[in-house]
């Protein structure tokens, strides 16, 4: 296997994708100022004493752009997963593993955030009786997805 | 060609008869029904509409089609007789091809459910979700943790430890962080409350849900993992592999129908909590990938088991629990 090759190839995957996130960004800017807008993380943290913020919060996708090259580098190293920890190469993939963490998690995107009280007081269409009921089943079979309390509530 | 033809022509009738099962018309038979949920697609494309939305609406469908012509290469790589089969590039064809072609076919499908993001945007709010690296980063992360499993090589990675279990058993923690992130867009854009009726987009939607579930079929119960020996050929567990695999997608396909039903029931989810639920469930996925091979040098298939499924709970008990659940509790009273 030709590790130059498949460097190159990912490095152009990498390049192209950026490519396309600023195509995306600067064509559809006039179409969405919302989402080009949004603010960076250390506006995200700042912002995050302020509870009656209802806007949904994202985050800017150029820190997730960033992670990709780490991210990438880990990819690379499957082809070496048999050497030692005290290789060079393992020390590199540590650090980037390393970075992955503490860029996701410096920039707030790990950090959960009370629920906001608006969004749980709309309240959906009644259902009818055997709708509830086969939600309730469809529940139960769910319960890895979502933590629900169906069963204890009154 | 032959296999990527016939998937075209099972995958279609079954997105289309999936993209109007929401506004059923009356009660007539399949055929007339599929026939006009075609004649409702092209008029709905034919009135006017903006060039670029036209033009990312058929970028959009033109990676459907081809991931579904990239999927009869990806089965046959991840078979046991790969390396002599295959003919290609080779990048495509070589030693890494289980894992190259898994990347190819995630990026069609990020790159096919931002151009129909961008096209609902401005109707649906959770589309600008998808357009936030809501969903291809987990996506990225469980490739990774996914891709360290992958048969690499003609030997098996792991010398000294020979198993053929299914990645599902060996990662659960990457498994679910794929499934998850490969079906909660979907799940989330057709389950708002709020949501466009634009036929077109429905039905490349519906396609692309079926095509994520046979990539998730054919890696996590399909294939063969590094742990396989490369010489077994015609065994009984193989044989059981392949007969599972239109149970397990069918399977798949049921529960998606059913949990899409009861969250549109329930009013939709919540989906920056679900999305910061994926990307914990991810990252730790690609932690425990890395350390099992690099930092552990874990040649026992069992130790890895126990490994993930140690921390599938250690993410169940903490992370879990900070999901909003509440509109459930609502909707009991």
């Amino acid at each position: 296997m030709e590790w130059f090759a498949f460097l190159i190839y990912f490095l152009s995957a990498i390049c192209g994708a950026l490519v396309v996130w600023f195509a995306i960004k600067v064509g559809f800017r006039v179409s969405a100022p919302a989402i080009s807008q949004f603010p960076e993380s250390a506006e995200i943290t700042a912002s995050e004493t302020e509870p009656a913020d209802k806007t949904p919060r994202l985050y800017w996708n150029f820190t997730a752009a960033l992670i990709i090259v780490p991210t990438l580098l880990l990819v690379l190293g499957i082809a070496v997963r048999q050497l030692p920890i005290l290789n060079p190469v393992t020390c590199v993939l540590v650090g980037a593993l390393a970075l992955t963490w503490l860029m996701s998690l410096w920039s707030g995107m790990l950090s959960f955030q009370a629920p906001l009280p608006a969004e749980v007081a709309e309240v959906p269409p009644e259902l009818s009786a055997p709708e509830r009921a086969e939600s309730e089943d469809a529940d139960f079979r769910l319960a890895e997805w979502t933590i629900t309390n169906t069963k204890e509530a009154p | 060609m032959i296999v990527a033809l016939l998937l075209l022509l099972v995958l279609l009738p079954v997105s289309l008869y999936l993209a109007e099962a929401t506004n059923p018309p009356a009660d007539v038979g399949i055929k007339t029904r599929l026939l006009e949920t075609l004649r409702r697609i092209a008029r709905a494309q034919n009135q006017k509409q903006r060039l670029s939305h036209q033009c990312l609406l058929f970028f959009s469908l033109v990676c459907c089609l081809s991931a579904i012509c990239i999927v009869p290469q990806f089965a046959e790589s991840l078979s046991l007789r790969s390396f002599l089969l295959i003919e290609g590039p080779a990048l495509v064809g070589g030693d890494f091809a289980p894992i190259v072609l898994l990347g190819l076919l995630l990026l069609l499908h990020v790159a096919g459910e931002l151009c129909l993001a961008i096209t609902v945007q401005k109707q649906d709010r959770n589309a600008a979700f998808c357009l936030n690296s809501f969903f291809w980063l987990p996506l990225l992360f469980a490739w990774t943790a996914v891709a360290y499993y992958q048969p690499v090589g003609k030997s098996p990675a792991a010398s000294g430890a020979v198993s053929s279990m299914w990645l599902v058993l060996l990662q659960p923690l990457g498994s679910l962080a794929l499934v998850l992130s490969l079906i909660g867009p979907y799940l989330l854009i057709t389950t708002a409350r709020v949501r466009s009726e634009n036929p077109v987009q429905n039905w490349i939607r519906e396609l692309r849900m079926l095509i994520s579930l046979l990539i998730i079929v054919l890696t996590l119960v399909g294939s063969r993992t590094c742990f396989s020996a490369s010489e077994i050929q015609n065994s009984p567990v193989e044989i059981v592999r392949l007969v599972m695999l239109p149970v397990m997608t069918l399977i798949l396909l049921w529960i998606v129908i059913r949990s899409r039903n009861f969250f549109t029931a329930r009013g939709g989810f919540a989906a920056e909590a679900f999305w910061k639920l994926t990307l914990w469930l991810s990252l730790i996925a690609v932690t425990a990938s890395f350390l099992a091979f690099h930092v552990l040098g874990m040649t026992d298939h069992l130790m890895h088991v126990l490994l993930n499924f140690s921390l599938l709970a250690i993410w169940a008990g903490f992370i879990v629990p900070k999901y909003p659940a509440t509109s459930s509790a609502t909707l009991q009273e």
